[in-house]
């Protein structure tokens, strides 16, 4: 069943990865991890970064992001 | 067909001070579509009721028709119930300022409440309409009244000034100065219901100007059997009834609401030439398949008549479509504008065509 719930940054810290592999396994480490601080979201192709970049500064978010990592496996 | 005139009328730009729900808001950046979002109560319709009044000025029923855009149906004849609800926080001390930037060049308006506003003209005695006052009393005294001062700076005249004035009869406007900019808008209202008589007006208009085609071809993007339109008097009144290929002409209003609803739109683009066209909630009525069509339409309307176009949305389906609907060179004539309130701040995020595809791509709410 496809979830019609769209991404919204609902954490501080927001780790941005390449790819659907990529995000669910920095999703399973940040659990296996006890990490809770930081939300994981995938920008598609490395070529797309830097707009996504400046599309995120545009979307909702609740409260201030604190840092953005980009994660690599 | 579907031209890009090169004399366009344009807001590029829009800031908006203590006008109902706006401290102050600026979006740096319209477009020819321009759709508007945000949560709700964050001032989306708001937005396009400032468009109208900056154009609509000189017309003293404006606030009403605020009113009656909202389905409130009467109110109490007073200025702290007419007009309070448009100043920031009902503080009818302070002024508001609405100014946008049209074609390159700034054009603004204040408005402020006038509590002493002294009439210039004093009613004579035994006045009936359409007759010259036979007498006047000499110890006739002017009453103080209640205005709104709007001092309006355009491209073609500083310092317009205009008094709407609640009075004794009425609601009524008097004019120091101004020019008569030949500015249309039009707005149609979310709680506003399709209006078969004024589409059959409109239609009428078009159809004496031997222009009522062009609409038979917009309407065959989402109703490709359409051969004709025409206006057929029902009674006392016209309904524009439409050729399908059946054995007779039938209403457009049995055609289903997306064709009726398009009809109005591109009806209201067609007859505000070189001017612009609000719509709120323009998802309302249309089943969300034909959404992308209805985008297409819109903005090759847009381009025809040469008209600005600013609707406001809820729907993460219409703003899909407009990315679907809008494609090729109707991509550059798009952008999107999310209002966010944040600290008690109004602010607009803009979205171009491939920054919006990006985010929907990535499943990002953007509403």
């Amino acid at each position: 069943m496809i979830s019609s719930k769209k991404n919204e940054i609902i954490k501080k810290k927001l780790l941005l990865v390449e790819g659907a592999d990529a995000m669910y396994f920095f999703i399973q480490a940040l659990q296996v991890f006890s990490v809770n601080d930081v939300q994981v979201l995938d920008f598609g192709g490395i070529t797309e970064l830097t707009a996504y970049l400046k599309m995120l500064s545009n979307c909702n978010y609740s409260g201030s992001l604190t840092s953005i990592s980009c994660g690599l496996i | 067909m579907y031209r890009l005139n090169r004399r366009i009328y344009m807001i590029s730009k829009l800031s908006i001070e203590g006008f109902k729900g706006f401290e102050r808001l600026d979006i740096p950046s319209l477009s020819r579509i321009t759709l508007l979002g945000g949560h709700n109560n964050v001032g989306k319709t708001s937005i396009l009721e400032a468009l109208f009044l900056f154009h609509d000025r000189l017309n003293p029923q404006i606030f009403l028709r605020l009113f009656a855009w909202r389905g409130v149906g009467s109110i109490a004849f007073e200025p702290d119930s007419i007009w309070a609800p448009i100043f920031y926080n009902y503080d009818m001390d302070k002024k508001i300022e609405i100014s946008a930037m049209i074609n390159g060049i700034e054009e603004k308006m204040s408005l402020t409440f006038n509590p002493h506003y002294v009439p210039v003209v004093i009613p004579a005695k035994n006045m009936r309409p359409g007759f010259r006052p036979t007498q006047i009393s000499t110890d006739q005294k002017v009453e103080p009244s209640f205005s709104l001062d709007i001092v309006y700076n355009s491209q073609k005249m500083k310092n317009q000034k205009i008094h709407l004035v609640i009075g004794l009869d009425g609601v009524g406007i008097q004019i120091d100065n101004t020019v008569i900019e030949s500015r249309k808008a039009t707005l149609l209202g979310a709680r506003t219901a399709i209006n078969p008589k004024e589409d059959a007006q409109k239609f009428g208009q078009l159809d004496i100007l031997g222009k009522q085609d062009n609409i038979v071809e917009f309407l065959k993007i989402i109703e490709p059997n359409l051969k004709s339109l025409s206006s057929v008097s029902m009674g006392d009144a016209s309904l524009i009834h439409g050729d399908i290929g059946l054995k007779r002409k039938i209403p457009v209003a049995y055609m289903g609401d997306g064709v009726s609803r398009l009809l109005s739109i591109i009806l209201a683009i067609a007859t505000t030439r070189n001017g612009i066209v609000m719509i709120d909630e323009c998802e309302n009525g249309v089943h969300y398949s034909v959404m992308p069509k209805i985008w297409e339409a819109i903005a090759k309307a847009a381009r025809e008549y040469n008209c600005q176009v600013i609707c406001t949305t809820h729907s993460y389906e219409c703003l899909e479509a407009a990315i679907k609907g809008l494609s090729g060179e109707l991509a550059s004539d798009f952008s999107y504008i999310r209002i966010d309130r944040s600290n008690n701040k109004n602010v607009a995020k803009s979205f171009d065509h491939g920054m919006l595809k990006l985010a929907i791509d990535t499943n990002m709410e953007v509403r």
